[in-house]
């Protein structure tokens, strides 16, 4: 909490967002701020800690979204940060977001949240499904069971958002902390004996450390090595709270973890008896029970994920994708880039500027925006997939195979996301448990193709496989999945060996995908695309076409082949021989496109001197046509696949790799792969007579 | 006996946990205590969907058969 300056009225203040995976967090906190983080309806979704203000309020109030999670005691990766950010940095007021619809096991976390200290604020997120279900919760027993205010909110509809941030700066504001008042102690007499006496053998090292006596006392005894470690509590100390938790784990005959989640389970039971009631009966099928018995069915299961997943690469890169590619290239190239060549003339601007705006910006950039919509595309599908609750099941029905290959059904998750972008997939990995699995997930997710490397394909396949382009593009993105199970195979066995985490995993009942959340998440990624073409592939088209113009001694050439560009084409091309495509301007294209996968296309559009005639993705066909075969191309469409990721996705393998080895390996790894099988694509196929 | 061995559609209450301490915690964490009412929702060559309370939980047979429940 902080005063602000002379008048001393406003004050900030910043209120955490915590509960369970996939309970309706960030959608409370996209309500509140009016941001639009990312939503989905699968546990995991938020990864990170986010932060935003709240709107609508006159004091300045942060609010903190958070990774889920399901205790105190963090799983995962993702789940340390959450407990590490409440633990350690205090937010004013703990908002725990609760699903409603899943009440019980929500609570479980809110029995631990109101042992930290901290104001704590219940939001009943999902009110909404309870009331179709014609459930009753009575809130004043929860409140009296608790000890805490408890609201109902629907985070999606937006109803009781701004009434929960009041709650919690009512109670920020108030200054005297009131402790809560339990209607009953959580813990049995037994338990409760032995948490005292912890509790006065750690007092001095929670006064030191700033935590809560009592929940300090409560994880020693639940022996959480990351806390011990982290405090560095003396072996003595660790022994006599040992002992003490072996005196009850003789008690109860069972272990002490056990122990104290059953109290904590027996204490929210107490409560629910008396504030819900229950007008559904307990073991019937719920509608999502149905629909999983068909979609999980041993029969069905495997057959329905293939339907899916072809029919979205069907819809994305067959017809309808191909339409909007189509549409938007003769816009560009056509109408605009017509129209400022006129506009250009007609103000007598002169050749150079009228080089670099027509060959150079427009070439670069237009050949990547016409693939905006397509790419567009394929997120509403991920979207589709994402927000309905199919992806978690698709996780599901995918273990068994994974397992073989040493991956668990989670790492199905990053992978899909791969096929959009590289950068939020490779942070998803954190979901992931162990270590070693998260690894293998990191260094295979980028060999599923993502968005930004579809124009390469797109352009390639125009060019040379008119016919068949569809299938072409199909085979590549094959070729990505394929290369990825035998790298999972091959790694797991030489390299990251080891046991393959469990797989446990909670299932989101399904839900309808709303309209508002589909297009958020569409045009977010669309608005990406064209942001990144407007920025990062302008900057590099400017460069790309002042290094083909002029040569070391900065003198305009005539012919590209001299120029900067030509130079370092031709010293690295030796490296691409053996894979067919030593053209410098090829070479120089893989370069590029480290920056980002698209500056592949917009390189070879400028080298090409594409833009010119204004006949735009035609012309560079045909341009390409002179230094490409067939085979080469598909040799170099693969290349393009599996080689290193683009510079932010580099940087996102860096920071959840926390180590520079690592990341050398994977992108070494993915490059050198790369090579091999471009190698190998265009040396067969030339033996079989297909160069 | 142990979960995998629950046929669908049949409820029973978890005895106990054998799976390694982090993982046992992390199925209490989620509901699946000794003494729980679950049934299994679907099974899919050893994996299961499990029903506990209001959630849904997937497992992997290894697991699953770590969970030893009586009916
Ligand atoms: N019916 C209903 N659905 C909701 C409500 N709030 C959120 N949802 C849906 O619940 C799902 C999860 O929402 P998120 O906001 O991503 O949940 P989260 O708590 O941030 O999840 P993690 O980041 O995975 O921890 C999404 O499909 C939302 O559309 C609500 O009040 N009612
Ligand atoms: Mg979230």
């Amino acid at each position: 909490m902080v005063f602000n300056d002379e008048r001393g009225i406003e004050m900030s203040y910043t209120f955490a967002l915590v509960g369970n995976p996939n309970s309706g967090k960030t959608t409370m906190f996209n309500e509140i701020t009016g941001n639009t983080q990312y939503v989905g309806n699968w546990p995991g979704v938020t990864v990170e800690k986010k932060e935003g203000k709240a709107r609508r309020f006159k004091d300045d109030i942060s609010i903190i979204d958070l990774p889920g999670i399901y205790s105190l005691s963090p799983y995962t990766m993702e789940e340390i940060i959450a407990r590490d950010y409440i633990v350690d940095e205090k937010p004013d007021v703990i908002i725990n977001i609760v699903d409603a619809s899943n009440i019980e096991r929500n609570l479980y976390l809110t029995t631990q949240l109101i042992e930290l200290g901290i104001p704590v604020v219940v939001a009943l997120n999902m009110i909404d499904v309870v009331n179709l279900r014609h459930d009753k919760i009575d809130i004043e027993k929860l409140e009296e069971g608790f000890g805490v205010s408890v609201l109902v909110a629907s985070a999606s509809k937006g109803l009781g958002v701004t009434e929960v941030v009041e709650k919690a700066l009512e109670l920020a504001k108030s200054a005297t902390v009131k402790k809560s008042e339990l209607s009953h102690r959580i813990f049995d007499n037994e338990v409760e004996d032995s948490l005292k006496k912890v509790k006065e053998l750690v007092n001095m090292l929670a006064n030191k450390s700033g935590y809560s006596a009592r929940w300090l006392a409560l994880k020693l005894l639940e022996e959480d090595i990351k806390l011990k470690e982290k405090l560095d509590v003396s072996e003595v100390m660790m022994s006599d709270i040992k002992k003490l938790g072996q005196e009850l784990e003789n008690k109860y005959d069972n272990d002490i973890e056990t122990i104290i989640a059953d109290n904590r389970y027996r204490f929210i039971s107490g409560v629910i008896a008396k504030a819900v009631s229950r007008k559904s009966k307990g073991n019937t099928l719920t509608m999502s029970d149905k629909i999983d018995k068909v979609v999980t069915n041993r029969i069905l299961a495997i057959p329905i994920f293939l339907l899916v997943m072809l029919s979205i690469f069907q819809v994305s890169f067959g017809s309808i994708g191909s339409y909007t590619i189509d549409w938007l290239d003769v816009f560009i190239n056509k109408t605009i880039s017509g129209f400022l060549t006129s506009l250009l003339e007609a103000g007598g601007a002169a050749d150079w500027l009228k080089a670099l705006i027509i060959d150079g910006i427009l070439a670069g950039m237009g050949s990547m925006l016409v693939f905006v919509p397509q790419i567009m595309i394929v997120f509403f599908f991920l979207s589709l997939l994402e927000d309905s609750g199919y992806m978690a099941r698709a996780a599901f029905v995918m273990d068994r195979v994974l397992r073989k290959l040493g991956l668990s059904g989670k790492s199905f998750i990053p992978m899909l996301m791969g096929f959009g972008c590289s950068v939020p997939a490779v942070m998803a990995a954190r979901t992931l448990e162990n270590e070693k699995d998260r690894r293998l997930t990191i260094i295979l997710t980028p060999f599923m193709s993502c968005g930004a490397r579809l124009p390469v394909y797109a352009l390639f396949a125009a060019a040379f496989f008119a016919k068949n382009q569809g299938v072409v593009i199909f085979s590549i993105y094959i070729l990505g999945i394929l290369i990825a199970v035998l790298s999972g195979i091959f790694l797991k066995r030489f390299i990251l060996k080891g046991e393959v985490a469990p797989f446990v995993m909670e299932l989101p009942p399904y839900r309808i995908p709303t309209l508002k959340g589909l297009s958020i998440h569409m045009l977010d990624r669309g608005k990406g695309f064209v942001k990144k073409a407007g920025t990062v592939i302008f900057a590099a088209s400017v460069i790309i076409w002042f290094l083909q113009t002029f040569s070391f001694t900065f003198q305009m050439v005539e012919n590209p082949a001299d120029s900067i560009m030509g130079g370092v084409g031709r010293l690295i091309s030796f490296v691409f021989a053996p894979l067919g495509f030593n053209d410098w301007r090829a070479s120089v294209a893989l370069l590029t496109g480290v920056v980002a996968k698209e500056v592949v296309v917009s390189t070879l559009g400028i080298l090409s001197g594409v833009g010119e005639i204004s006949e735009g993705s035609a012309e560079l066909a045909i341009a390409l046509q002179t230094y490409f075969t067939p085979l080469k191309a598909y040799a170099f469409m693969a290349f393009t696949l599996l080689y290193m990721p683009c510079v932010a996705a580099f940087g996102a393998i860096k920071r959840e790799m926390n180590s520079w080895k690592w990341t050398l390996f994977t992108v070494g790894y993915q490059t050198g792969t790369a090579w091999l099988v471009a190698f190998l694509i265009y040396q067969v196929g030339k033996v079989m007579g297909l160069g | 006996m142990p979960l995998t061995m629950l046929s669908v559609g049949k409820e029973a209450k978890i005895d106990y946990c054998r799976a390694n301490d982090k993982t046992k915690k992390y199925l209490e964490d989620l509901g699946l205590i000794p003494g729980a009412i679950v049934s299994i929702v679907s099974e899919l060559g050893g994996n299961l969907i499990l029903s506990v309370k209001d959630s849904r939980i997937a497992l992997s047979k290894g697991v699953a058969s770590q969970l030893i429940v009586e009916s």
